[in-house]
């Protein structure tokens, strides 16, 4: 068959296609959506400002109406009647200012034209300043407000008036809506704020009359001190401030609508549930809508007929998961009769049997891993909390030599384990973490980029340990990186072989622990047992001979590094199954898989489906009736139904089961449930072979 | 109703569950109910009157009539077989009154009731009449006699497949020859550990006879991409029929790699290439209706999702973020996003999975969802391979809840295609017109190449053509500069004219002109003045609606234009001198907002090119935000564990790459897009190396990617915000304009 080389973009293998999720995305609001929310309120909002503003501050009159009377029509007693009753009202000045015809003769051709009048230029409202001259008393300016003292007081001017006497002043501004631009020349005299050059009313030329003293000392003044008034907050200060409450208004409505989009966190728990509590399912109602069956974490539904049912109801947690996706309410879990085989723990974790011992993670018989994390921080936080209660607390930072007390010794880094010893490092206390494998060593036997499933709770809480719908991988190394980010002190490849209660000082435990450096004691006073429900790998009864040492696995980490190699896998569980495929796979890798037992009997329907498929392909070998005889130099031997048969190999993986750590609590003391004696641990059965 | 055959065995809960998912439907004489070709999704039971079904038979003209459906009885089995379309037309007769019961609910209803009986002989009678025709397109099915074709039928077995499960694999011994009734599969072999795909077959593809008469195991592996329906006939079968027909071994012919799946040179050619339109064939078999837009038009203003949130009481079924396409498209290359949004596919795997039947396609192919019968339970959702179906509060729900019937409080949502509008609200609602809904299968080249054969009569609801808008858009550009030099020209020249009346009529037009620029935003945000519901009877058909590009497209054109002339407007109106108080305050905001308004249109033609250079996949602004972090996440998981050369590599040459503070500038300068820049820094690195330990950098590559998307990072973020930012401060000037508008004409006047 020809073969193609891929001459663009590569095509992803359809059989790496992602599974059927697991959980349906809840919609959520873009910012597309959100991002003009807010706006024609803050716009009204801020529209409404700017005209209260005007109006409160210069009342109505500060937006639409030419304002109150200068001070020198005041005086005169007009009132509005005066002038407006006449249309136009401009042409009411002439009754009492007769023949103040403009002299320039371009300005009187506009006015006899109708063009220009005296309104054009004078305003008896408060636009329009004037300068006031009253006898035996200093000029002053007189403003739509009022009459004011000069800025500046201006002495020789020399003009003393008889009568009191109202020169106007015409601003610029005014001149120049008409006289603009460079080619105007009656523009370049327009400097100053107000119209100063010439006596409009009076011709060049023209015999003086008594008011051009009264219009010689105004200029004098206003050339020498006379400065527009200072400017109330126009429109657009106003336009500032409207501004301002609309970006008020914007952010609160923007703060209203982001506290209403959470959703609200569900409580993590803590206990583990103390009565068995398995689902029922109503089957008149349930819909056979995989709900609950993609809820639960250990394949404990199944849906047959378009109708949930309890598959495996001895893999059930107790927690509610799939009655809370439930959507019309036809599973509901029952409880039933008390647990026996939890360890007993109060509310706190610890051992009412055994004071200053703790139980976090799935050891406690509660699952999930976000249960775990919980649980191990709480486990801190209570240590914490006497801590501060003591009066004598211990030094901070005391020597970490064996001679002395530490703290708090977590055994495990799992999720439990490595949440309480991330939260004991940040609290300062004096602890260390020993692990028997490696940090996350439960986590990373998950099958490969299985998804780990968020369920709910506080997301803020724990956001170092924690990643959403991740898939393991992912998980494995935040949990890595954190700890060698944060330096924990966990100290690898130490399996603790037995606890002690001692009195020895503050410590009340000792522990021993197999390192590669050989055994070592530690003593804790609080211990914090994080152990899981795994356990310790089993061991091969035989002794294995120095130089095999090295060469015997009891777990899959990286099955790259035996590409080309003879291996042999012992064990017939999920692990050993899924160890001998992902060995299988490797180039030019030989892979026998032996087991004690006669045939499949346990695991899931999928590994044993590979397994015999790869056999009847030769890419792997199957032994049944198999176990260890011994070990040669260069391979195994093996007796297979009877016989004896050397195999050549040169790795050797031993995935016989766990063994579970009930022992641990046991020697000690731990009471299961409520039950005061001891009953023979159902757990203890291991896996496998 | 209950009296017909098919539904007779159902119990107590099935008929509740059949009676509220179903529709009745009052016709008159002569209407149709469905025609042939039609996708077939429900069965039919005539309550009352009288339906004919009408078939044009083979080597005949014109229709003849099949049967008469009276009370009681049930027409259109079809539907059983899933993906089997209608075969006859059914008319109404005398006036009647119809049930329609949608597949899904009746078979979980009969299995649940334990009735099925009835239901699976109709099921076995129609796939054998289906294998039986699909035998017959295939030579070598023409060559057997009928006996052969019997027994050939008898022997076969009928198997279905969810996608990414094998149908066969590499190095098996061969024991079927697989006929594809429905789907896609991949052909792909794994060589040294590495999986390779060579190409795909859909339905009605024929293989496996060379391997069964050759006798040797397989060699390639055949995955099904999505639900795939495949007809197992044994080898022995095979090999006996090959016996006694002599030369039937000849007349086996396979047409599998016939049709690979090979890119065309010219698209290798594309420059800023993100991924090959077939990269997810799947989809593109299935859409009907995909939502495609082009990345260098759009400006990522987002106006289509709150366009779709607004005609959907509040949530946007559009989320602008998804994987990038690169297509062929009349000499030119289209960078197209394909956003998550529901693309209406031809067998909804939503519609399938549904329990309550709540989701149902219509006439015009609009897969919809009734949310009076969602329960919220997510199984759409969770079906949907593209995720493109969401869970959201429910609408209404204080007033549709009563005391007896208790709703769920979260309902699916996805696109219905504004099916109670006039056009699709997100077509109709772009600004740059760079939007549209396309049938894949007949606009993409490629994929017409790959599913040549495979018939296309479902009805598809598409809109928007693909290629007039691009074209029109280059035109506008020297159009719009020559009316930006008119208009200064006439502005500067209006100095010199006398005042009085032609000042005061630029003011005039200035201000009218300010007020319809302001209105420009209430034109935008007020959906009913653009988007216009429409009654819509449960048997629509024959009045598709038109396919219709942007309603808001050309309204922006005319709003810059009006702009540019409003501005030369007040400039003639106040002088080139500066007005001082309110006025001058006026002038300044005009001038404020027409630049703001001129930068964002400049942006808008310059950057969206630039920026989907620089993008692997669409991503909104608040994911850009994180990326950051998940970048520098993913470049620690990368190098951590790993060979001490590739954390040297890092530690001096990729480390200072990312982190060069006028990186980002020079990559925009440079014009290069994220291909090009990767393989320049791996021939930068190749060099430094001398080509030594290749082997310790597997993961290189993989690297380079992600170094060069930290590059390309605050690049993306600045550009997405020069399109974004101006909108706010644009229209906030307007409305200052406004204002001041209004006082100055007020203080005009008074």
């Amino acid at each position: 068959m020809p073969d193609h080389e891929r001459s663009a973009e590569p095509q992803p293998p359809a059989s790496e296609h992602a599974e059927r999720a697991r959980r349906a995305p809840v919609a959520r609001e873009t910012s597309d959506v959100t991002r003009f929310r807010g706006v024609w309120l803050a716009s009204a909002a801020g529209a409404l400002a700017v005209l209260a503003g005007l109006v409160g501050w210069g009342g109505w009159g500060a937006v639409a109406s030419p304002g109150p009377l200068s001070p020198g029509h005041a005086e005169a007693g007009l009132a509005c009647a005066s002038c407006h009753a006449a249309t136009p009202a401009a042409t009411a000045c002439q009754s009492c200012h007769a023949g103040h015809a403009s002299r320039r003769s371009g300005h009187r051709r506009l006015q006899s034209s109708g063009e220009l009048g005296c309104a054009t230029c004078h305003t008896p409202h408060a636009a329009s300043a004037s300068l006031v001259f009253t006898p035996a008393e200093p000029a002053r300016v007189a403003r739509g407000h009022g009459v004011s003292e000069l800025p500046r007081p201006a002495a020789g001017y020399g003009y003393q008036p008889t009568s009191r006497v109202f020169v106007p002043l015409v601003a610029s501004e005014t001149c120049r809506e008409c006289h603009r631009g460079s080619s105007d020349r009656a523009a370049l005299c327009l400097t100053g704020e107000y119209q100063s050059c010439f006596d409009e009313h009076r011709a060049p030329g023209e015999p003086p009359a008594d008011r051009d003293a009264a219009w010689g000392a105004a200029q004098r003044l206003v050339q020498a001190s006379v400065s527009a008034p200072a400017p109330g907050p126009g429109p657009e200060a106003f336009l500032g401030f409207g501004f301002v409450v609309a970006l008020v208004v914007f952010a609160g409505v923007r703060r209203a609508g982001r506290r209403r989009a959470e959703v609200p966190a569900l409580a993590a728990q803590l206990l583990p549930p103390t009565r068995r509590r398995l689902p029922q399912i109503d089957t008149t109602t349930c819909l056979g809508c995989y709900a609950c069956v993609d809820a639960c974490p250990f394949d404990v539904l199944e849906v047959q007929r378009f109708v949930a049912v309890l598959a495996r109801p001895d893999a059930c947690c107790g927690l509610s998961l799939c009655e809370q996706r439930c959507p019309n309410g036809s599973l509901v879990i029952r409880e039933g009769e008390p647990l026996a085989d939890t360890p007993h723990l109060d509310a706190s974790l610890e051992s009412p049997d055994v004071p200053g011992l703790f139980l976090a993670g799935d050891v406690t018989g509660l699952s999930l891993i976000r249960n775990a994390i919980e649980q191990g921080a709480r486990v801190v936080s209570v240590l914490e909390a006497r801590r501060r209660g003591r009066a004598s607390a211990p030094a901070r930072g005391t020597s970490r030599s064996e001679a002395g007390a530490y703290d708090l010794i977590v055994v495990g880094s799992g999720p439990a384990g490595l949440s309480a010893i991330l939260e004991a490092h940040k609290a300062g206390l004096n602890a260390v973490a020993l692990e028997q494998g490696s940090v996350a060593e439960s986590i990373r036997s998950f099958p490969r980029h299985k998804l780990v499933l968020d369920h709910g709770g506080n997301p803020e809480a724990r956001a170092s340990l924690w990643l959403e719908q991740c898939q393991k991988e992912d998980l494995v190394a935040k949990w890595t990186q954190t700890a060698r980010r944060e330096r924990l002190p966990i100290l690898e490849q130490h399996r603790v072989l037995g606890v002690e209660r001692i009195e020895r000082g503050r410590a009340r435990f000792a522990l021993k622990a197999h390192t590669p450096e050989g055994e070592r004691e530690f003593y804790a006073e609080h211990v914090l047992l994080a152990l899981g429900k795994r356990g310790s790998p089993r061991k091969l009864e035989l002794p294995i001979p120095e130089a095999w040492r090295s060469h015997v696995h009891y777990s899959l980490v990286d099955a790259r590094p035996f590409a080309g190699r003879r291996v042999l896998v012992l064990g017939l569980g999920d692990s050993a199954m899924e160890a001998a495929v992902a060995l299988a796979a490797q180039p030019g890798a030989e892979v026998t898989l032996a087991a004690r037992a006669p045939e499949f009997r346990r695991g899931k329907a999928r590994n044993i489906e590979t397994v015999q498929r790869l056999a009847a392909q030769g890419r792997l070998t199957l032994l049944f009736d198999a176990s260890v005889a011994g070990f040669g130099a260069d391979g195994v031997r093996l007796s297979v139904a009877g016989q004896t048969r050397e195999l050549a190999v040169s790795s050797l993986f031993v995935l016989i089961g766990a063994r579970m750590p009930w022992e641990f609590l046991e020697a000690l003391g731990v009471r299961k449930g409520s039950a005061a004696e001891t009953s023979a641990p159902k757990h203890a059965r291991s896996e496998g072979a | 109703m209950f009296r017909a055959p098919v539904l007779r065995g159902l119990d107590e809960r099935g008929r509740l569950d059949v009676q509220s998912s179903g529709r009745l439907f009052e016709l008159a004489a002569g209407e149709i109910l469905f025609e042939p070709g039609d996708p077939s999704d429900a069965l039919f039971v005539v309550l009352r009157g009288q339906v004919e079904l009408w078939s044009v038979a083979r080597g005949d003209e014109a229709a003849s009539l099949i049967r008469v459906v009276t009370q009681d009885c049930t027409f259109g089995e079809e539907a059983v077989v899933t993906g089997l379309r209608r075969s006859a037309r059914a008319v109404c007769a005398a006036p009647a009154r119809v049930a329609e019961v949608p597949l899904g609910v009746l078979s979980r209803s009969l299995t649940r009731a334990g009735a099925t009986s009835l239901f699976d002989r109709e099921v076995r009678a129609l796939e054998r009449a289906l294998t039986r025709s699909l035998l017959t397109t295939l030579s070598f099915g023409r060559y057997l006699d009928q006996a052969d074709l019997d027994l050939l039928l008898d022997a076969v077995h009928t198997r279905s497949y969810a996608a990414g499960q094998f149908l066969q694999r590499q190095g098996d011994a061969p024991e079927h020859c697989l006929l594809l009734q429905k789907g896609l599969v991949q052909i792909q072999s794994e060589q040294a550990g590495r999986v390779r795909v060579h190409g795909y077959l859909s339905g009605g593809d024929f293989f496996g006879d060379e391997e069964i008469l050759a006798g040797e195991a397989l060699r390639y592996s055949v995955v099904a991409m999505g639900d795939t329906l495949c007809i197992h006939a044994d080898a022995q079968v095979m090999r006996r029929l090959c016996d006694s027909n002599v030369g039937l071994a000849k007349r086996l012919r396979r047409l599998t790699l016939g049709r690979r799946a090979e890119p065309t040179t010219e698209l290798s050619a594309a420059t800023h290439q993100t991924q090959h339109v077939l990269r997810d064939a799947y989809r593109m078999q299935m859409a009907r209706s995909l939502l495609a837009i082009d990345q260098e038009s759009c400006v990522r203003c987002g106006h289509c999702a709150w366009a779709c949130a607004e005609s959907h009481s509040g949530v946007s079924r559009l989320i602008r973020s998804g994987d990038k396409i690169v297509v062929a498209e009349a000499g030119a290359f289209a960078n197209l996003l394909l956003p998550n949004t529901c693309q209406h596919c031809e067998h909804p795997a939503c519609m399938i999975d549904c329990p309550t039947g709540a989701i149902g396609r219509d006439a015009e192919g609009e897969v919809f969802i009734r949310e009076q019968l969602c329960t919220g339970c997510g199984a759409c959702a969770k079906a949907c391979p593209w995720h493109n179906i969401q869970l959201a509060p429910r609408a209404n729900l204080a007033r549709a809840e009563t005391p007896s019937v208790k709703l769920s409080a979260l309902v699916a949502v996805k696109c219905d295609l504004c099916r109670d509008y006039e056009a699709p609200a997100c077509v109709r609602s772009c600004p740059t017109d760079a939007i549209q809904r396309l049938d894949p299968r007949q606009e993409f080249s490629e994929v017409r190449a790959l599913f040549q054969h495979a018939p296309v009569n479902v009805p598809v609801p598409a809109s928007g053509t693909a290629g007039t808008a691009r074209a029109s858009k280059r035109a506008r550009a020297p159009l719009a500069l020559s009316a930006l030099v008119v208009l200064v020209t006439l502005a500067v020249v209006g100095q010199a004219a006398p005042r009085g009346a032609f000042a005061l009529g630029a003011g005039v037009v200035a201000g009218v002109g300010s007020l319809v620029l302001a209105s420009h935003a209430l034109l935008k945000r007020r959906i009913a003045l653009w988007l216009r519901p429409r009654e819509k009877r449960g048997l629509q058909r024959g009045d598709a609606r038109p396919a219709t590009g942007s309603v808001l497209s050309p309204w922006v054109r005319a709003h810059q234009a009006l702009g540019l002339v409003t501005l030369a407007a007040a400039l003639w109106h106040s002088g080139l001198v500066w007005p001082v108080g309110a006025s001058g305050a006026l002038l300044a905001t005009i001038l404020a907002s027409a630049l703001s308004g001129g930068f964002g249109a400049l942006a808008y033609r310059w950057v969206p090119p630039r920026l989907s250079r620089l993008e692997w996949r669409g991503a909104l602004p608040e994911e850009l935000g994180r990326e950051r972090r998940d970048l520098i996440d993913r470049l620690y998981r990368l190098t951590s564990g790993r060979d001490v050369l590739l954390k040297r590599v890092t530690e001096l040459i990729l480390g200072p790459y990312s982190r060069s503070p006028w990186a980002s500038l020079c990559l925009l300068a440079s014009g290069r897009d994220l291909k090009q820049e990767r393989a320049r820094l791996r021939r930068s690195i190749d060099e430094r190396l001398e080509g030594r330990g290749q082997e310790r950098l597997l993961v290189l590559d993989d690297l380079i990617k992600v170094v060069v998307d930290l590059r390309a990072l605050p690049l993306r973020r600045g550009l997405t915000a020069a399109l974004r930012l101006w909108q706010p401060v644009h229209a906030g000037l307007t409305l200052a304009l406004v204002v001041l508008l209004a006082l100055h004409v007020i203080g005009r006047l008074g």
